[in-house]
């Protein structure tokens, strides 16, 4: 222990524990600032993990309003067919019922971005064929769909691309009645008469 | 007259005391903030899960927006199509899957 000039009683280690009080605050200070930076990181990777979330959701919807909408073109397809030419077939292999399929698709996806607004899906490719060793009533329909979310801040685009099985039966006892089966759930997805 | 040095004093002791009261209570206000969010982005998950398992199940039914006072809910939109017997393209419908919560006194 010792006096300063003033006659002051002076700890030697004064120095020393000072240094520790602000080594600690300074420790404080760097824990809040990174407590806060933490926090908002936080809340942001939450919010665009939910965001994610949405659009696939809403793919995952559209997918199974598509499944619907090609066997209705389909559907609509042959009694149309009917109605101007008198044939109720079940051939659907031609360029009229791909772009039938193809509108409804289009139309169906602009109705669901309407409704949404802050999420639009967009058909991005598009393929109709009978695939090898199927009869013409047995189309495969793939399609690409993409949906996206685009807030200025963060924009985020899901795509991947549906396969819809159908095939197309018609009964003409009564006029044309004509059914579409999902080949891959073995469901009936309409039933339609002319 | 005897001064101590600032470490005996109570000076010392409430600034640590602060220090550690700080290391704590800082890092839980926003916390505690966010605790209404994070309750909002948990319902928001259960009524998307709820809603995908009925696009599986075929369950297309409208949940009516809920009417309860004090509760909490969130709805989502979903869309299918309505039975169509004509030959114009149908229009996709919205149909709402929602959950409530309400605070059991």
């Amino acid at each position: 222990m010792h006096y300063n000039n003033r006659g002051e009683l002076m700890n030697e280690r004064a120095g020393l524990y000072v240094g520790i009080i602000a080594v600690l605050a300074f420790a404080v200070l760097a824990l809040v600032i990174y407590s806060s930076i933490a926090i908002v990181g936080e809340y942001k990777a939450s919010d665009y993990s939910s965001r994610m979330l949405e659009v696939k959701r809403v793919w995952q919807n559209a997918r199974f309003v598509l499944d619907k909408t090609v066997s209705e073109a389909l559907a609509d397809y042959v009694i149309v067919r009917y109605s101007s030419t008198g044939s109720c077939s079940n051939n659907v292999n031609n360029a009229e019922a791909e772009n039938r399929a193809k509108t409804y698709i289009e139309n169906a996806l602009s109705g669901i971005s309407a409704e949404l607004g802050t999420i639009s899906c967009t058909l991005e490719n598009f393929s109709y064929a009978i695939p090898a060793g199927l009869q013409p009533n047995q189309p495969r329909i793939e399609a690409s769909v993409k949906c996206s979310l685009d807030t200025g801040e963060l924009k985020i685009d899901y795509e991947k691309e549906a396969v819809f099985e159908k095939e197309v039966n018609v009964n003409t006892a009564a006029g044309c009645e004509v059914t579409v089966v999902d080949r891959q759930s073995n469901e009936i997805d309409i039933t339609q008469s002319a | 007259m005897q001064r101590k040095g600032f470490m005996f004093t109570i000076d010392s002791l409430a600034c640590v005391t602060i220090a550690i009261i700080l290391i704590f209570l800082v890092p839980a206000v926003p916390r505690i903030k966010t605790s209404e969010r994070s309750q909002y982005i948990f319902m928001e998950k259960i009524a998307r899960d709820k809603g995908v398992v009925a696009l599986y199940t075929n369950d297309l039914a409208n949940d009516p927006t809920p009417n309860i006072v004090g509760a909490t809910f969130v709805c989502k939109k979903y869309f299918k199509l309505e039975p169509n017997t004509t030959t114009t393209q149908t229009n996709v419908s919205r149909y709402n899957k929602c959950i409530t919560t309400t605070v059991v006194s």
